[in-house]
């Protein structure tokens, strides 16, 4: 029987440990991942992390209920939001985005089927730094933290339909540059 | 389904496997290449992802993270506590958690168990031997023993002095209340007790040394009539302290010189504690026996002598002799000698034709 994050968490605020070091097991990872993929800066996405576990635990009883991951990735977004307004970043996440076209170039499927798993990870670790951070943002919270759309929708708190048309976009602009180093990678390798 | 509709649905999906075996997925799948491959895209792409999620955080952020739970419910622990104590004793308990309260509490512990040690130390000073501290002056208790000997003295009609001349301690201890300067020539019966009196001088300078407050201002009676007066107050103040002394024995202890040494003339034993007692009558019994024997006053003799040689017809009871020395009775030289001490009158009693007149306190 698996235990849910949320089970996890009931034990967790009440001191167990095991259930606290669970959930840092469950979601440790994704949030420093979300914080270094999104500040490219390894001390920073730990103090980061540690202050999404500090926020959460002491404002435990502000939880009442719900997913447990859209909680703790809406303080990840806040605090990753606050720590853009304070380096002079522009402003984030307007609500307005120009419409994208596709222009991502077809793949044959043997191309991608002989692309390993360490290059497509650095291949993302590329794009990512490429997109904008909105779209940046984005992607990290559907497709590193794993999130749903309905759970983005709540996390970026907007509806739902705004949600998918977020993350269509920033799809459309990541599968253009991975398509594109794809290509190159193809071109390199003679495939 | 369209590869458009493919497209939009493959980016949304959750699960790809369960995407893709849908039947209108799958039967898109089969005969369309481009969305083969679009959904082998994603699949690496998700994997890729994945294998970025899964990717080790430093070593160190998990000890950090593992301590802000810990941390976090030892401070709710520290603010809930006090709430949650049931009675004052249990929340001064927990304010007293802290150190410096830690230690003014156990300061003060010890002060008490301190002060509580010493509190129960026995007295040194001898409870037997009490003094007047400030006065310096020395006040012997009667021994218990002298107390049982005046009862054993009145139920068996013995007087007290037969007592004493059985055993010399009462005199002894007389003798030792003195002045010194009259403790110089000792009665030949109470030269064997010159040793002891020494060692109760000894005891009782070295009580006054104990005893005296240091700072305090004391006073010593060296004066044999300081003494005497001292003692004067002492013995009336011993004749009020016992409950059979008459009223005729206080009368005596507080009379002036002259008039004890006239009643002493009547009855010498009745002057003072420290005059030779007569051989047989007690100085208390003696007074007493005085006051109901006028004919062995002088005074008395001379008023009912004056009074049956004027044929003055009196009534029985006090007499005024000022209204006999007015009505030309008395002479003014004797109401003089005749006037009784203060407080007492001449009294009148009548036995048939014989008249009796003795001293009677008023």
């Amino acid at each position: 029987m698996t235990i849910t994050p949320e089970e996890l968490w009931k034990d967790a605020r009440r001191g167990d440990q095991s259930a606290w070091q669970q959930l840092y097991g469950l979601f440790g990872g994704p949030v420093y991942q979300f914080f270094l993929r999104n500040t490219r800066n390894v001390e920073m996405a730990a103090d980061k992390t540690q202050e999404v576990f500090l926020r959460i635990f002491k404002s435990r009883e502000a939880f009442s209920g719900g997913s447990l991951k859209s909680w703790i990735f809406r303080i990840a977004r806040n605090l990753l939001i606050d720590e853009w307004r304070k380096s002079g970043h522009r402003e984030v996440l307007s609500e307005n985005l120009p419409e994208v076209a596709d222009q991502s170039m077809p793949v044959e499927e043997e191309v991608i089927n002989a692309i390993e798993h360490a290059q497509m990870k650095a291949m993302i670790d590329e794009c990512l730094e490429l997109l904008d951070e909105d779209s940046r943002m984005t992607v990290c919270l559907v497709y590193l933290a794993g999130l749903s759309i309905p759970e983005l929708a709540e996390v970026m708190e907007m509806p739902l339909g705004t949600a998918k048309t977020r993350v269509r976009q920033a799809r459309l602009k990541l599968d253009a540059m991975l398509c594109e180093k794809m290509q190159i990678k193809r071109v390199e390798q003679g495939l | 389904m369209n590869c458009n509709e493919f497209k939009n649905l493959i980016g949304e999906a959750e699960n790809l496997a369960v995407f893709s075996q849908t039947p209108e997925a799958a039967a898109h799948l089969k005969s369309c290449s481009d969305c083969r491959a679009k959904l082998a895209f994603e699949e690496k792409l998700r994997q890729g992802f994945a294998g970025i999620a899964s990717e080790a955080a430093p070593p160190d952020l998990a000890a950090k993270i593992m301590a802000i739970q810990a941390e976090q419910m030892s401070r709710t622990n520290m603010h809930n506590e006090p709430s949650q104590a049931d009675g004052w004793f249990d929340r001064l308990l927990l304010s007293l958690q802290g150190f410096p309260f830690k230690v003014a509490f156990a300061a003060g512990f010890t002060g008490f168990l301190a002060a509580v040690l010493i509190l129960r130390q026995p007295q040194t000073a001898p409870v037997s031997q009490p003094a007047t501290i400030a006065s310096g002056q020395r006040q012997e208790v009667p021994a218990p023993a002298s107390d049982e000997k005046l009862l054993l003295a009145k139920s068996e009609n013995k007087s007290l002095q037969t007592l004493e001349e059985e055993s010399t301690e009462p005199a002894t201890m007389q003798m030792a209340m003195a002045p010194k300067e009259r403790r110089q020539v000792l009665p030949d019966g109470l030269k064997k007790s010159a040793p002891v009196l020494e060692q109760i001088d000894t005891r009782a300078e070295r009580a006054d040394n104990e005893e005296r407050i240091p700072g305090a201002i004391t006073f010593t009676l060296d004066s044999s009539d300081d003494a005497f007066m001292a003692d004067k107050d002492a013995g009336a103040a011993t004749l009020a302290d016992q409950p059979a002394a008459s009223e005729a024995d206080m009368q005596l202890a507080l009379a002036p010189e002259r008039e004890r040494a006239a009643v002493k003339a009547v009855s010498p034993a009745a002057t003072s504690r420290f005059a030779p007692p007569p051989a047989a009558t007690p100085p208390r019994l003696a007074a007493s026996k005085k006051a109901e024997s006028a004919a062995a006053d002088p005074a008395g003799e001379e008023l009912r002598e004056l009074l049956e040689s004027s044929g003055l017809e009196l009534a029985e009871g006090f007499i005024d002799i000022d209204d006999l020395a007015m009505r030309g009775y008395l002479p003014s030289a004797k109401l003089r000698r005749l006037r009784p001490p203060s407080g007492s009158g001449w009294y009148l009693q009548k036995t048939g034709d014989r008249l009796r007149v003795f001293l009677k306190k008023r």
